[in-house]
């Protein structure tokens, strides 16, 4: 080491000496400054190299493993006919489970079965177990989503308890597979989290939501909703869309008649999910409304459910102080199927309010591009 | 006696410089460190970038309008628009505000998406120049064309602004080239942190690359030297640059090229300022000092995914003309908002951001002209160390080089986008290179721009003959 050391000494030394101008006795500082510039050119130097070696180390990572894809890829696509994979190695599992969910989330009926079987008996089951408990972040995450579509009942609790962690995408996608293997025990468990976790996408609870049976929603998500004090979030409210029609329009009712009143954006929200005729005279309600966004949410209903009866308060509405009410009683007007379109265009020449007829002939011209 | 005098003077300057160095070059590696460890704590907070997850998991999206001003782009407007509307995002419209064009820029979008004459009524939050005319298509529900009267690119991005129904909007150039994911990648820390405002993307030089319907299709170098230097200059600026301010919160540039922001946020902050030549820039230190006087929790967020690519320069003459703006905007956008400069709960803006711009970027060509010509003098004067002088002069290149050589590690680590080994030994080898007459021309054009500044002369956006080499011609034309 000291070799090392005096080798470099002596070659900043010879180096410092060559500079035309300087000494011998030259101050310290100067001797300093050369040794930050060694230093600094053998970092660039440590830099460039790393990024050739990593360079060199990705390109052979990659072709390695579409090598490997090529040879799954015939095999995992016609299961049934090509026979049993080779065992699958724990460096190939994170490619292997990759191109498995991939395969396996395009294909449907038995040939499902036959996938998983295929791997099953490639041991990637029993990898996935592992890398589930054991694993990084991303490989969790492909491993909770593989042994999912596997229905891999013995990693229950595992899931379970990474289905309440912090990590919004790695716990969703363990409460998707904890629905996949067991719906009718697990849903009841994670409603409250299903509809409740603001950092879980709704679209993505609402992909898990679908793929259950609305029997098992149906007896299980009311109470839930009805349990929320003071009122459910209106993200939860979204929900609903996927229960029984009947059991919907019930747990409306219950949540519209509770006291105190719901707020105004629960009602907003709840307003949004009115199917049922027999629930009209909520959304005529909502019309006289204080709160705007409550009046746009029963406008928006009135385009597909109102009747000529409604015209007079639309009109009025074509008034109103706020933009988004204007436009939407307009396009209500537009859109109701007992409107013809002539009786609207005269109506959009003949509005006593300015801002309700350039608002008419705004939605008009939206219909007329459709 | 003068030599005396000099040599004392110069004991002073060389001091100053030294100091000056020495700050610059710490914050360097200090920003360095930083920007390594966000890619690696961004790549790994996003294991599902590089997860078969598409398609199973569209997630929640907040609907966005993308805003394009246009001012004579009747090359590239139709390849613009349609790579718009096929960007990969589940709720966008495409609001084109053509900016008083003088070329046919209306008539080839008119004819190329069948655009029709809409009444529409809609909000004047922020006052512009007079809307001519308002298009929709009857191809693309999700299209809009306001033409209007010419009032600059900050005006046309206010009417724009008026025009979006969404909560969210995203201002991008007319001869920027985007990622089908663009929108779903900068979006991110919107969904992440609801404090979020305003995210800006990666821009990457497009020059050398192949492009098809106005999507990128292969990664490559620019054969000319100007672009290709461009390419370096770029990478080091987002790769370190931004990556290391974003942490902490103290992001002051997003790039005109691509930025996503909050509509409500920057309606109530008064939109693009119309006065200054650097709009993109200005209204992101307006947004810092409009949320910290109003005491309210916010995050300007940088998103390192590589996510929209654009035309640089290939003449002197334009570059030049570019680099004076935006050493002319930086000035502009740092002297209105002064009161941010060590501001009382300013944070990481007014401490460090804002005196680092201030310091070493708006002031750094003067620092550098002034050592050139200190270094004239004493050799004139014969008072020069030429040990010291060239040991200096070597450690400069080298940290610049390391500064280079570390951004191309960190796009090795992450997102490795040149492919090949000769690819990556090229831009090494131009970031040893710039340092012999290009750093030089850069330091007098921002000079330039700064003298410009400083004497209240104006300067107009100049001439980019777009050479949109890549683009397919639009039929109709």
């Amino acid at each position: 080491m000291n070799f090392l050391f005096d080798a470099t000494r002596e070659i900043a030394v010879a180096a410092w000496n060559s500079l035309p101008g300087a000494h011998a006795s030259d101050p310290p500082s100067a001797r300093i400054a050369l040794w930050i510039t060694f230093a600094t050119l053998a970092t660039v130097a440590l830099l460039m190299s790393s990024i050739v070696i990593l360079h060199l180390r990705n390109g052979w990572f990659e072709r390695r493993r579409k090598r490997w894809e090529v040879r799954w890829l015939v095999q995992l696509l016609d299961p049934d006919r090509n026979g049993a994979l080779a065992r699958i190695s724990p460096s190939q599992f994170m490619s292997f489970a990759e191109l498995w969910n991939h395969i396996h989330d395009s294909m449907r009926g038995d040939v499902r079965s036959s996938l998983v079987q295929l791997s099953r008996n490639a041991g990637a089951v029993d990898l996935a177990i592992a890398r589930l408990r054991h694993g990084n972040l991303g490989e969790r995450i492909s491993s909770a989503g593989f042994l999912g579509n596997h229905m891999e009942k013995s990693v229950i609790p595992t899931l379970a308890s990474l289905a309440s962690n912090s990590e919004p995408f790695l716990s969703l996608i363990c409460a998707r597979a904890l629905v996949q293997i067991e719906p009718a025990t697990q849903l009841p468990r994670l409603l409250p989290d299903l509809l409740g976790r603001e950092d879980w996408p709704l679209p993505m609870v609402h992909d898990i939501l679908a793929s259950v049976d609305p029997d098992i929603l149906s007896s299980h998500m009311p109470g839930e909703l009805l349990r929320w004090a003071p009122e459910p979030p209106s993200r939860a409210l979204r929900c609903i869309v996927f229960l029984h029609e009947d059991v919907r329009a019930a747990l409306i009712d219950a949540l519209f008649g509770r006291t105190p009143p719901p707020s105004p954006e629960t009602e907003a929200a709840l307003l949004r999910e009115i199917h049922d005729p027999s629930q009209l005279h909520l959304v005529r309600r909502g019309l006289e409304s204080p709160h705007w966004p409550v009046i746009v949410s029963a406008l928006n209903r009135l385009a597909s459910m109102g009747s000529r009866e409604d015209v007079p308060r639309l009109q009025e509405l074509l008034g109103h102080r706020e933009w988004w009410v204007r436009y939407r009683a307009a396009r209500a007007l537009v859109m109701m199927p007992d409107m013809k379109p002539i009786e609207v265009e005269l109506m959009a020449t003949r509005h006593p309010d300015r801002y309700g007829r350039e608002m008419l002939r705004y939605a008009l011209a939206e219909r007329n591009l459709r | 006696m003068i030599h005396t005098a000099f040599s004392m003077f110069a004991t002073v300057v060389e001091s100053m410089f030294l100091v000056y160095f020495l700050i610059l070059t710490s914050v360097m590696l200090l920003l360095n460190a930083v920007a390594a460890w966000s890619i690696r704590h961004y790549m790994a907070r996003h294991p599902e970038r590089n997860l078969n997850t598409k398609g199973t998991f569209s997630g929640f999206y907040p609907p966005i309008s993308v805003i394009v001003p246009a001012y004579n782009e009747e090359a590239t407007i139709a390849t613009t628009i349609r790579s718009m509307l096929q960007l990969n995002y589940p709720a966008f419209e495409v609001i084109v505000v053509n900016d008083g064009s003088k070329d046919r820029t209306v008539d080839v979008a008119i004819a190329e998406f069948a655009l029709q004459p809409f009444a529409e009524v809609h909000r004047n939050r922020i006052p512009t120049k007079e809307i001519r005319a308002v298009y929709r298509s009857v191809r693309h529900p999700n299209l809009r064309f306001i033409d209007k009267e010419n009032g600059g690119k900050a005006d046309a991005l206010n009417a724009g602004v008026n025009a979006s129904v969404n909560p969210l909007f995203c201002g991008i150039d007319a001869d920027s080239i985007l990622q089908q994911d663009s929108l779903v990648k900068c979006v991110q820390p919107f969904l992440e942190d609801r404090r979020t405002i305003c995210t800006g993307g990666t821009i990457r030089i497009a020059n050398g690359c192949e492009v098809d319907s106005g999507f990128l299709t292969r990664i490559g170098l620019p054969r000319s030297p100007l672009p290709l230097v461009q390419v370096v200059e770029y990478l080091r600026a987002f790769l370190f640059g931004r990556l290391g301010w974003s942490p902490m919160n103290a992001l002051l540039i997003v790039s005109g090229a691509f930025g996503i922001f909050d509509r409500e946020a920057v309606v109530k902050a008064g939109g693009y300022s119309t006065g200054t030549i650097g709009e993109d820039m200005e209204l992101v230190v307006r947004l810092h000092r409009t949320m910290i006087e109003a005491k309210r929790p916010y995050r300007i967020t940088y998103v390192p995914d590589p996510i929209c690519w654009t035309e640089a320069p290939e003449t002197l003459k334009v570059l030049a003309n570019q680099r004076v703006r935006w050493q002319r905007g930086l000035a502009e956008s740092l002297s209105r908002h002064r009161s941010l400069l060590f501001k009382r709960g300013s944070g990481a803006v007014g401490w460090l951001s804002y005196p680092y711009l201030l310091a070493f970027e708006l002031f750094e060509p003067l620092v550098e002209v002034g050592g050139l010509l200190f270094f004239a003098a004493s050799a004139w004067l014969g008072t020069i160390a030429w040990a010291e002088a060239l040991l200096f002069l070597a450690l400069v290149l080298i940290l610049g080089l390391l500064q280079t050589v570390n951004a191309i590690l960190l796009e090795e680590i992450s997102y490795r986008n040149f492919r090949t080994l000769p690819q990556i030994l090229s831009l090494v080898s131009v970031a040893f290179l710039e340092a012999f007459g290009y750093r030089q021309l850069n330091t007098w054009w921002r000079l330039k721009g700064l003298v410009l500044w400083m004497t209240k002369r104006r300067q107009t956006w100049g001439d980019m003959t777009r050479r949109a080499s890549w683009s397919t011609p639009p039929t109709g034309t």
